[in-house]
């Protein structure tokens, strides 16, 4: 029997108890492979209980990280003040290990800072009725304001005339006279603003360049991971697969990770402070060693019908055309699987129309006069080969390329395709509570490979034994039917 | 004379001899010009004697000095030069004697000249000349003429000659108190009866033995009497001409009442040299007054030069008025164009009386000039100043002289030699009043002539004044008589407008009268159709004939009655035409008529100085042309100008006609409230009509004229325009006002009608959504409910190939869409419905320019509303808000998005101002009761309780 280190602070401590209680559990999830353990009223005594004690204190009694090592493996848990108990020159506290749920509670939060502005085509929705309105509307308003600033010029010189001839009434007329001036003064700025938002939102009625943010999203994950003191293991994929809109700056860490485990259907786990991403199905490795003689299949997992779906955006008409969903089936199986994906298909741009020249020649223009007053203004123009919107604002578009400024038509339908191709659930027989011989070794053999075939399992570290469910993968596999819808 | 009476010649009005008296005349001026000198002689001797006496009683009386002696001498050399001078002027008087032959040939010249001016004024002269015969003269004739006619016997009476001379006599008086404004005294009326009957009676007379002459022509009659009244109007001379054509003529009626031959030859003489007796008085009178003032100095004949030029002048101008005040008689003044004629005539009387009081006053001032000049030449006569100074002289010396005797007297007297002092002294006083003699003597050399001129000065002063009175008088009388003749047009212009007016109702009532008749007529015969269609009930075909008939009658009575009625208007046109004609017609050309007049009196004038000047007029720098010329175009400004006085007038009877004209047309309105107000708009048009007409005329009245009073009048027209135009638009826009309302009232029906409408519209378009809504969600809840059978179908393994969620969202998605679409729609569609809401309650309150208002507010406040403060994350607490006028007053409007709540204030307040990020402990918290799980472990073989409590779970393990 060897003995588990309990290390706090890289300190390692002999005096505390149960550690023979110690047990790991690996359990898998449709998004993460779990490890975890938790050992409950573990008693710290002497040294030990000096040693986490003043941890706890210096600490100011947040949870204090604590090592759990064993044979050169090695797991990081967490002693809770909240759950402690302190005695006589002994206190009795819970040790749980979960790194993955630390590894989130570390990049929680954090936002990517590797977004970049992203200049896509903007061509809003003109309603007749409502141009021709604003167009009255501007006129009017026009007049209006004309003629309110020249009444107001008239007001303002009978009242300066009335004051200059020796005005004698009280100095309430003078007020009330400064008052209706300022009113009137107020209500023509209304009117003006009126007027200006007017003629903007004429303006906006023709085809523009929008300046909005983006991201790829590997990169943006690899971002908020080391920033939080981790590496990642990132497919290629990822950095292919780009994020735009106005608020995908503010998208948090572990939606981008969740984002990304669903893209690529792998689960997420931690080995060694390096975010994984395990996917495909693979049979247990040390099947040959256990022992059993009935196993189940997986139909339970295994969904005939899986749908992947990307957010309809209604504001932008552009994108309600795409595909929206990816279909998979295996026809005769049953099971339904639905994979939400909260963003939008982006359309791409791939001509200019005549109007779009006269724009530009516009932009042009300003950029000209930019260039001869020396201005570091940049005004974009409408180009191809970038995505193309409806609406100023929309939802997030997700699109799947090598680069955002050389969009095909392609690219609109890629990212489906490349999700249901990564959509490929195994038939695999499933092996329950199978007990097995279970070392160390054994341990960093599996987690070095993914866990690969494992379904759960609970090694009681100090037995070397551990109790385990896993896959085996059936020779004959179902033949997969992918729709683009 | 009879037999020539047609060919008039120099012999039928004057003798051969007739100008013989004045050669004879003239030779006795000659001889008066010697008894002049004679008289000078006479006038100057006795001065002579007295000096000479004066000297010897000097001499003898006094023999004194050497001195005394020598002043004596030297006073003996100035009155040899005295007597030098009489020389010279008696060598003066030998000159004018030789000048007597000249003298003779310029009389002869000047009588030529006046023969050829009386000539030139016979045309004129034919009713006016000044009866040089008295007013007794003319009672006598009136007198004997009445005795005649009355029967009386009596010697003059049953005398041709003396009844002839009468009846000329009775004429010329006549004519005077003609010209002297009097022909409607009551001597007037006498003297015309008593000349109608005797003129009658002589012509009986002359009818007998042939004569017929006072009946043709009688062209020298009228000369001869044009003759008498220039001649006798023209002074001393004229009087004396006319006096010797009297006299021929006298004699030659002498010769015809004796009836010719040897009797009536001698008869002739005599009565020629009775008359004859007087001319040569009064020729011979004038021409001594003449050859006085030739002898006197050369200036005399300078100023009878003067006079006569005065004269003719004189004659002139009276012959002119004459003429005038003889039209001024002959004036109707019951007509514009009368009273235009008689104003101009009056008018022209008055100038000429005033051109003539000038002339006599411009005369007489030349005269004062003389007369003034002659006594300062007097009082500056070097010769009477020195005879003054030797009288004095003389005087002081023998003064000085006189005291010897005096002191002698003085001497003697002490002596007690009285007798002797008595007689040195008395030799003394004479030789004083010698002296005083001597002093007046030589002072009263000028004296007289002085005293004499300054009667004269004060005569002519005393003439000038008068004069200048009665110049006053004229301008005042002419001032009065024309404001009595503008009355009385501007009265004859009222008459007119009145007769138009009274024409037009007179035309109106006829017209009315007419019609009644007409219809009276007519609604008889329809009774009588009425009657015999009763009486004929059943027998169609003779109710139709009547009935035939009666349209035929009827038709026959309407086409009657329009006939007449035509004939009234026509006969009423021709009317007014006439009233119009003869109120201004007739004064425009009466006007023009004498504008033309007087133009050719000037030209006349002009034409006859150039022709005098000759030559002389270019060398003075006038062109008699370009004068013509210039002439002519004043007379045409002269002519335009009446013109457009007339057309001024006629634009203002005009607009009288209009205005009274306008009353007649209250019967086409249907209310007296309808007619006012077209009343006060059309005579305004009628007024503005005319003013611009009357604008035009006095522009070019102006413009012809250059009167500053046309300009007022140009103002006051635009004035009054301008006031019209004001009272058109005040009318116009009350009109419009009231049109306005009218047309708003409509429009407000038709929003109003819109405004329901609209509601309906809404209503039915909501209807039309909300079902078009339920049908899409209905479609949604499908689409979903089968989403959900066929996930569970998937589930199952049960979906079909062709079943496809992936589809059926896709649809549920294009529903959505559509639904937002509604939704949009029904934004716009209350959008639509607010703004038509909001114009019908501005139009209601009477907003100007309501739908700009409208569409100003409905975009400002949407334009607000977009800039008002967005909830994307919520809020606790709504507390800015735009508040919805008139609504309740915690009514605000926000922003909210989809999936967005709403909670009530009451609600709220119970959550106690939570935090919205709290909502979702709370709601856990209130999920979160303790809950105990339990499992099996079979690694350890144990059993697992699990305590969840709140965030806190406890696993218990219990091993078996």
């Amino acid at each position: 029997m060897r003995r588990i280190e309990l290390i706090v602070q890289g300190r390692p401590v002999a005096e505390w108890s149960r550690w023979t209680e110690a047990e790991i559990t690996i359990a898998r999830t449709d998004e993460r492979f779990s490890i975890s353990s938790a050992i409950e009223g573990v008693q710290l005594l002497d040294e030990a209980f000096r040693v986490v004690d003043g941890a706890l204190r210096a600490n100011k009694y947040k949870p204090l990280r604590v090592v759990l090592r064993h044979s050169g493996a090695t797991w990081t848990g967490v002693i809770d003040a909240s759950r402690a108990k302190w005695g006589r020159n002994r206190m009795v506290v819970d040790i749980e290990i979960d790194e993955l749920a630390l590894f989130e509670r570390d990049v929680a939060g954090r936002m990517p800072r590797v977004g970049f502005n992203y200049t896509l085509a903007l061509e809003r929705e003109g309603d007749r009725g409502a141009v021709a309105a604003s167009l009255a509307s501007c006129l009017l308003l026009l007049y209006a304001i004309i003629r309110e600033v020249r009444d107001l010029k008239e007001f303002i010189a009978n009242a300066a005339a009335h004051a200059a001839g020796g005005a004698t009434g009280p100095a309430a007329a003078t007020a009330y006279k400064i008052a209706v001036v300022a009113i009137r003064v107020a209500f023509i700025a209304t009117l003006a603003i009126a007027l200006w938002n007017i003629i903007t939102e004429l303006l906006k009625l023709l085809p523009t360049p929008k300046t909005t943010r983006a991201l790829n999203l590997g990169e943006a994950i690899r971002d908020v991971v080391s920033a939080a003191g981790y590496s990642v293991v990132l497919t290629p994929e990822l950095g292919k697969i780009w994020l735009v809109g106005d608020t995908v700056d503010t998208i948090e860490a572990t939606e981008l990770i969740v984002l990304a485990a669903r893209l690529l259907n792998a689960r997420i786990y931690m080995f060694n402070r390096e975010l994984r991403f395990a996917s495909g199905a693979a049979s247990f490795p040390l099947h040959n060693v256990a022992f059993t003689e009935f196993y189940s299949i997986n139909t339970d997992e295994f969904a005939g019908y899986n749908l992947v779906s990307l957010a309809r955006d209604h504001t932008d008409r552009f994108s309600l055309g795409l595909p929206h969903a990816a279909e998979i089936r295996f026809q005769g199986y049953a099971g339904y699987n639905r994979v939400d994906i909260p963003y939008s298909p982006g359309r791409p741009k791939l001509r200019l129309t005549d109007l779009d020249r006269l724009v530009n020649i516009f932009y042009d223009t300003i950029r000209t006069a930019n260039r001869i007053l020396r201005r570091r203004v940049d005004a974009p123009s409408i180009r191809t080969g970038v995505l193309i919107v409806g609406n100023e604002y929309f939802a997030p578009k997700i699109v799947m390329a090598d680069a955002l400024d050389s969009l095909t038509e392609q690219s609109s339908s890629a990212l489906l395709s490349f999700v249901a191709d990564r959509y490929a659930p195994t038939l695999c027989r499933v092996y329950e509570q199978v007990r097995i011989p279970f070392g160390v070794a054994d341990y960093a053999r599996l987690s070095a490979a993914g866990f690969p075939g494992v379904k759960n399992l609970r090694w009681a570290i100090n037995s070397d034994l551990a109790q385990v469910d896993y896959f085996v993968v059936e020779s004959a596999q179902p033949s997969k039917t992918t729709r683009l819808v | 004379m009879a037999n020539h009476s047609e060919k008039l010649g120099y012999k039928d009005f004057f003798d051969e001899a007739l100008f013989t008296p004045v050669i004879e005349n003239i030779n006795a001026l000659i001889s008066a010009l010697k008894a002049l000198q004679d008289t000078i002689k006479a006038g100057i001797a006795p001065t002579l004697n007295e000096l000479r006496a004066a000297i010897n009683a000097f001499s003898d009386s006094q023999r004194a000095g050497a001195d005394q002696l020598r002043k004596t001498a030297e006073t003996m050399d100035k009155a040899a030069a005295a007597a030098k001078a009489y020389k010279k002027i008696q060598e003066e008087v030998v000159r004018l004697t030789g000048k007597k032959a000249a003298l003779e040939s310029e009389a002869a010249q000047e009588v030529a000249k006046l023969r050829l001016e009386v000539k030139e004024a016979t045309k004129e002269l034919k009713m006016n000349a000044q009866a040089a015969t008295s007013a007794a003269r003319a009672a006598q004739a009136l007198e004997l003429a009445e005795k005649a006619l009355r029967g009386e016997i009596d010697a003059n009476v049953t005398s041709y000659f003396h009844l002839s001379d009468a009846l000329d006599n009775l004429r010329e008086r006549y004519k005077s108190l003609v010209l002297a404004g009097k022909a409607n005294t009551e001597e007037a009326a006498r003297l015309r009866d008593a000349i109608a009957q005797l003129d009658s009676r002589i012509k009986k007379a002359d009818a007998m033995v042939g004569q017929y002459q006072r009946n043709v022509g009688n062209y020298a009659k009228s000369f001869k009497e044009a003759m008498t009244e220039f001649l006798g109007a023209s002074g001393p001379a004229g009087e004396a001409t006319l006096a010797l054509t009297f006299a021929v003529e006298r004699a030659r009626d002498a010769f015809i009442a004796a009836g010719g031959g040897a009797r009536g030859f001698f008869r002739a003489i005599v009565e020629g040299a009775k008359a004859l007796r007087g001319v040569g008085i009064m020729l011979l009178l004038e021409g001594i007054a003449k050859l006085l003032s030739i002898g006197k100095d050369r200036e005399a004949l300078e100023n009878a030069e003067r006079k006569l030029e005065l004269t003719k002048q004189e004659i002139l101008l009276n012959n002119q008025l004459a003429s005038i005040k003889l039209r001024i008689e002959a004036i109707d003044d019951d007509t514009i164009a009368g009273l235009a004629e008689k104003g101009r005539l009056l008018e022209a009387q008055a100038r000429k009386e005033i051109e003539l009081i000038r002339l006599r006053r411009q005369a007489a001032e030349e005269e004062l000039r003389r007369a003034s000049q002659a006594i300062q030449e007097e009082v500056e006569s070097p010769i009477n100043k020195m005879l003054a100074a030797l009288g004095k002289a003389l005087g002081g010396i023998i003064r000085m002289l006189a005291y010897i005797p005096r002191g002698l007297a003085a001497v003697l007297s002490a002596l007690q030699a009285d007798k002797a002092a008595e007689e040195l002294q008395l030799i003394a006083d004479k030789a004083e009043q010698a002296a005083s003699g001597l002093e007046k003597v030589f002072a009263s050399f000028g004296a007289g002539n002085i005293a004499q001129a300054k009667e004269k000065q004060a005569s002519l002063l005393q003439e000038i004044s008068e004069l200048s009175n009665r110049e006053a008088e004229i301008m005042q009388r002419m001032a009065k008589t024309q404001e009595e003749i503008a009355k009385k047009r501007q009265k004859l212009a009222e008459d007119a407008i009145e007769a138009l007016r009274v024409e037009v109702e007179r035309t109106a009532t006829a017209r009315q009268r007419l019609a009644d008749e007409y219809n009276k007529k007519l609604q008889k015969l329809k009774e009588t159709l009425d009657e015999y269609e009763r009486r004929l009930e059943g027998g169609v075909e003779e109710i139709q004939r009547i009935r035939d008939e009666y349209a035929r009658s009827a038709e026959l009575l309407r086409a009657e009655m329009a006939r007449k009625d035509a004939e009234l208007i026509q006969e009423s046109i021709g009317r007014l035409e006439k009233i119009r004609r003869e109120v201004f017609f007739g004064a425009l050309d009466a006007e023009i008529a004498a504008i033309n007049e007087r133009f050719d009196a000037f030209r006349g004038e002009l034409e006859s100085a150039a022709n005098e000047l000759g030559e002389e007029m270019a060398k003075l720098g006038f062109d008699v042309d370009e004068l013509l010329n210039r002439l002519e175009e004043r007379r045409q400004q002269a002519v335009r100008k009446a013109l457009l006085q007339a057309a001024e007038r006629e634009i203002k009877l005009r607009e009288d006609i209009a205005v009274a004209l306008l009353e007649k047309e209250r019967e086409n309105f249907a209310t007296e409230e309808e007619f006012i107000r077209y009343r006060e708009k059309r005579l305004a048009e009628i007024q503005i009509e005319s003013a611009n007409e009357r604008l035009n005329v006095l522009r070019d009245l102006y413009e012809a004229t250059g009167d500053e009073i046309y300009r007022l009048e140009i103002a006051r027209a635009e004035a009054a325009i301008a006031q019209a135009n004001a009272r058109l638009k005040e009318i116009a826009i009350r009109e419009a006002k009231e049109a306005a309302k009218a047309q708003q009232e409509i429009v407000r029906e038709y929003i109003r009608a819109i405004d329901s409408l609209a509601s309906s519209l809404d209503t039915y378009l909501r209807r039309i959504e909300e079902r078009q809504q339920q049908g899409l969600q209905r479609q949604q809840d499908t689409l979903k409910r089968r989403i959900a059978v066929y996930e569970g179908l998937a589930r199952q393994g049960a979906l079909a190939a062709e079943q496809s969620i992936a589809e059926l969202e896709a649809r549920e998605a294009d529903v959505v869409r559509r639904q937002e679409e509604l939704k949009r729609k029904a934004q716009r569609r209350e959008m639509a419905l607010a703004a038509v809401k909001t114009y019908v309650q501005l139009l209601d309150r009477n907003a100007p320019s309501p739908l700009a208002q409208t569409i100003r507010d409905i975009t400002a406040i949407s334009q607000f509303v977009a800039k008002l403060p967005t909830f994307f994350y919520g809020t606790e607490f709504v507390r800015d808000g735009f508040r919805i006028p008139g609504a309740v007053r915690d009514a605000l409007i926000v922003r909210v998005h989809e999936g967005e709540r709403i909670v009530p204030a009451n609600i709220n307040r119970q959550l106690g101002g939570i935090r919205n990020e709290d909502l979702p402990k709370v709601v856990q918290q209130g999920a979160g009761t303790a809950r105990v799980e339990f499992d099996y472990d079979s690694l350890t073989n144990t059993i697992v309780t699990s305590i969840t409590e709140g965030g806190k779970r406890k696993k218990i393990k219990r091993r078996l």
